[in-house]
């Protein structure tokens, strides 16, 4: 096991100058890293807590982090791990909001720990979680980049009004992928119910993301979500539910089903189309007529996380721009971070005027934030778009 | 005429019945050697051996590897333990109640395992600290030594009732009291069964999802991993431990039966 | 210690079982009866959860929410029963009479699938079964099927899915009931009927009915809590009262209504047990006088 290790970390340090060689902005950086790691220790050890740990044990969404040409390592984790002498625990575990939080709300409830250092949940689910006071608050004294380069629209939501619980990790925009051959004629949300599609179509297990391209096809809107037009949204969805037009309902693995071509159109994540483009360029993004929904993920410290001080590093790294500009080239989400505009264009120029990273004007009047929801409206919308499944 | 067609039906249909049985294993195994473009390994692109050579490249699956075979070592370790003693109880003495006890170790094996699962998470949520709880490598034990027990006392006590009791009292007319005619006559001629049982016992627990999937928390097993890794496409290092599996448990029973059948 | 038993040798069984059945009822019975109580619970994880014996109304609620999710895994489970059984006698008849000396590498075969991961296997039919896959993709390109013919995502892949991963659990009880009977009795009978359609009519059929009902228990109990063919290999249509219980317990955290659908779904499990031993039973004993 011990060989298998030093393997492991050989290929990585290998890609990440691979990775620094082709982005020449982070190339000096990166270098620096790889030498720095083993010989310099970390930052001055105030208190015990204050330290870095061994382990850090992050959750995130799949096609989430920046991958190294052959796949096998992400090179912006495996800096920090050098940076840090630290060994980030980096699980792909969340396919669905709900799903892992019905994984972590034992152990929270009971007042345990969870397991997991970071936690990267939607706003909504993030919402409840610190409703439910099981995050951790952050010591934003030893997040310098953080504290200054957060982008100022992220101040001041509502269920995190003075950036206490909440570190943003992308925003996402909602809309359709499809392949090239569907790609002629689904246009918007309805025309994913066109009878050539029958039973090649998915849409998100997101209730959020679904429901309010619905409602958006319906011509409601989705900042005002009411149980309304929340009902007009399941009655325009659950027709093509019934006579098997929607094959099935996704999280992230609507990825599987579009490339292998069990589907050919779906309710899908702009960053993860991106990507899925790299692997078959067959697939592509469709921005719905009606407009697009968006929301954001946001990293978390769940409450009596073994490895606070680590997991608050973590958060800050990837406020660093350069960092971040790595990031956010591979994934092709929306970044929260200042500066990232800058640094990617060092690596590609044309992602720096990409509206989906950075969106502008003209895409900002396109996207739609879902409406918050009381409890019980929260629990009447889930419970139906919950039958709605199936379930 | 007739007899002939029929012998002939019969025998094409066996060998369409074994393709079907054996088609999906072959299908695991040749695209651990394939070489996909992205994540999705399923169109056949090319051959490769490279899978093989990196075979835990893939981040966490070396881990829910070991973490698999330790979980169905200890397991088969205390179930075959525990089982054997009953399944002795169970077809060497009458006692009352003994039908009734019969029918209780049945009863686990008459539950789907959706329900074992989701009545242990039950359990361990209202238990509420550790060791059971938050959920980990010991709730997975447990679970997989309780559905495992009332496998190992069927399988064991199958094996006993044909024993010949004879022998015993052979041995003790020779002088031998229960002690040495336990370990120098039962145990020998029982152990085959306890094998076959604990062969059982861990194949069942090195493959266990559905209860695993309620009772794990935040640790992997190997079918955890395959879960997880179906959503965004297997890599062919899974399939390359799948294949590995099924050989040396292929080779284990090869081996099983050929000393049996040296010793008989 | 031995001394002791040598006095009282009827404690020396209670003695044996007592650590399998002391195991069995703090991890089986137990659980079951916290199970019981958590049907009984009201409320959410938010607010918390109480107990009234008020809230058995959750029983009628889940039956008739889910009622249709029951009742598709009582057919699919009959159905893959039926395929299983039909399949496998066949298959079952020739490795006991016609195998000779393949007999034990035929037998090896049929249990070799246990050998590989439960879940790769269904991965695999679900790459076969792929709409553009092995299988449907050269016979579409061909003409032989439409272009929109699928397999996955249908009630016909998930029944193909349970009855693969279940076919060896009745294949083997049918053999070791084939294996058992006394060939001269068919003989005679060949004799006595004039035919080996009758004969295996009147005395291989009813011989093997054993296997066949063990057998079918073995296919029919976990097809009945399956929810990974129906997941992997199924569509919204497909859902089974597997994928109810899993989604309810660990997505939505819904534990009074999971539990009473476990509850509900063990009862249902067992009265079909009791009900089909009761009939096949009777019947045996008839074919057996007669």
């Amino acid at each position: 096991m011990g060989t298998e290790k030093k393997n492991e970390m050989m290929v990585s340090r290998r890609t990440v100058l691979k990775v620094g060689a082709a982005a020449a902005g982070t190339a000096a950086f990166l270098a620096a890293c790889g030498t720095s790691g083993s010989s310099t220790s970390p930052s001055p050890k105030p208190s015990q807590s204050d330290t870095i740990s061994d382990v850090v044990n992050v959750a995130n969404w799949t096609l989430y982090i920046d991958l190294s040409e052959d796949e096998l390592a992400r090179p912006t984790v495996t800096a920090f791990e050098t940076e840090y002498s630290t060994k980030v625990n980096y699980v792909e575990a969340i396919n669905d909001n709900d799903s892992f939080f019905g994984t972590i709300q034992a152990p929270l409830k009971a007042g345990e720990d969870a397991g997991w250092d970071i936690a990267t949940l939607t706003d909504w689910m993030a919402a409840r979680i610190i409703r439910l006071g099981w995050a951790e608050k952050l010591k934003t004294a030893h997040m310098s980049n953080f504290t200054a380069n957060l982008l100022d629209v992220y101040k001041g939501r509502s269920f995190d009004p003075s950036v206490e619980y909440l570190a943003p990790w992308a925003g996402i925009v909602g809309g359709i992928a499809a392949n090239k051959t569907t790609a002629g004629f689904v246009k918007g949300f309805k025309d994913l119910f066109d009878p050539r599609l029958k039973g090649k179509v998915s849409l998100l297990t997101e209730m959020r993301d679904t429901i309010g391209l619905a409602m958006l096809a319906n011509g409601d809107d989705p900042a005002k979500a009411d149980r309304a037009s929340f009902d007009r949204a399941i009655a325009l969805i659950e027709p093509s539910v019934t006579d098997g037009t929607v094959r099935a309902f996704t999280g992230n693995d609507y990825k599987e089903l579009i490339v292998k071509g069990d589907v050919a159109a779906c309710v899908a994540w702009r960053g993860d189309v991106v990507q899925i483009g790299y692997e078959d360029a067959n697939i592509v993004w469709v921005t719905p007529t009606e407009g697009c929904t968006f929301s954001s993920d946001n990293m978390l410290i769940p409450l009596g996380a073994a490895h606070k001080y680590t997991a608050e590093k973590w958060m800050d790294w990837y406020y660093k721009p350069e960092i971040a500009a790595q990031l956010t080239a591979y994934v092709q989400y929306v970044s929260p971070v200042k500066g990232t505009k800058e640094e990617i264009a060092k690596i590609d120029e044309s992602l720096a005027s990409d509206p989906f990273i950075f969106p502008d004007a003209a895409l900002e009047a396109q996207l739609n934030v879902f409406a918050g929801l009381s409890e019980e409206d929260e629990i009447y919308m889930n419970d139906a778009f919950s039958a709605l499944q199936g379930n | 005429m007739l007899r002939w067609l029929g012998r002939n039906a019969l025998r094409a249909y066996t060998g369409l019945a074994l393709v079907y049985l054996l088609l999906p294993i072959f299908i695991v195994a040749l695209f651990s050697f394939n070489d996909p473009v992205g994540k999705t390994n399923y169109t056949w692109v090319g051959f490769t051996l490279d899978h093989w050579a990196n075979l835990f490249a893939i981040p966490g699956l070396l881990d829910s590897v070991i973490v698999s075979i330790r979980i169905a070592f200890i397991s088969t370790l205390i179930a075959t333990t525990l089982g054997t003693l009953a399944a002795l109880a169970l077809v060497r003495y009458q006692f009352r109640g003994r039908p009734g006890t019969s029918l209780f170790i049945f009863l686990p094996l008459a539950t789907p395992e959706i329900i074992l699962g989701a009545s242990l998470l039950t359990l361990f949520v209202a238990i509420g600290r550790p060791p059971f709880f938050p959920l980990n490598e010991f709730t997975i034990l447990i679970a997989h030594i309780t559905f495992n027990i009332s496998y190992v006392i069927v399988t064991v006590r199958a094996r006993l009732s044909g024993f010949d009791r004879r022998l015993e009292e052979a041995s003790a007319d020779l002088g031998a009291d229960g002690w040495q005619t336990f370990w120098r006559v039962t145990f020998p001629l029982i152990l085959p069964g306890i094998a076959a049982a604990g062969l059982l016992a861990f194949s069942l627990s090195i493959d266990d999802f559905v209860i695993t999937n309620f009772t794990a928390g935040r640790t992997t097993t190997f079918p955890m991993f395959v879960w997880g890794s179906a959503r965004v496409g297997v890599p062919p290092q899974v399939n390359a431990i799948g294949t590995i599996f099924f050989v040396v448990a292929v080779s284990a029973v090869a081996i099983g039966s050929f000393l049996q059948r040296r010793r008989a | 210690m031995i001394a002791f038993l040598r006095r009282r040798p009827g404690l020396l069984p209670l003695l044996l079982l007592a650590p399998a059945i002391a195991w069995l009822v703090a991890f089986y019975v137990y659980p079951a009866i916290q199970m019981l109580q958590a049907s009984l619970w009201s409320g959410t994880l938010e607010t918390g959860f109480a107990f009234s014996w008020a809230n058995a109304a959750t029983y009628p609620e889940a039956l008739d929410r889910y009622s249709d999710q029951f009742l598709r895994s009582i057919l699919y489970a009959a159905v893959s029963t039926v395929v299983c059984l039909a399949l496998a006698f066949p298959l079952a008849y020739t490795i006991a009479y016609r195998a000779g000396r393949f007999r034990t590498l035929l037998l090896f075969i049929v249990i070799a699938p246990f050998f590989t991961s439960f879940l790769l296997r269904v991965l695999a039919w679900k790459t076969v079964l792929g709409d553009d896959g092995f299988l449907l993709g050269p016979l579409k390109s061909i003409g032989l099927l439409p272009e929109e013919f699928r397999i996955l995502a249908t009630p016909i892949a998930v029944i193909f899915g349970i009855s693969y991963n279940f076919f060896p659990f009745m294949v083997l009880p049918i053999y070791v009931s084939l294996e058992k009977i006394d060939r001269r009795l068919v003989e005679a009978a060949k004799d006595l009927y004039a035919g080996p359609a009758r004969a295996f009519q009147r005395i291989t059929l009813p011989l093997a009915l054993p296997g066949v009902f063990a057998g079918s228990l073995l296919v029919f109990i976990p097809a009945m809590g399956d929810f990974v063919n129906a997941e992997l290999l199924g569509s919204v249509q497909t859902r089974l009262i597997g994928n109810v219980i899993q989604s309810r317990f660990l997505v939505n955290n819904d534990y009074p209504t999971a539990a009473a659908l476990s509850f509900m779904l063990m009862a249902g499990i067992l009265a079909a047990v009791f009900i089909y031993a009761r009939v096949l039973g009777t019947d045996e004993l008839e074919t057996g006088i007669g």
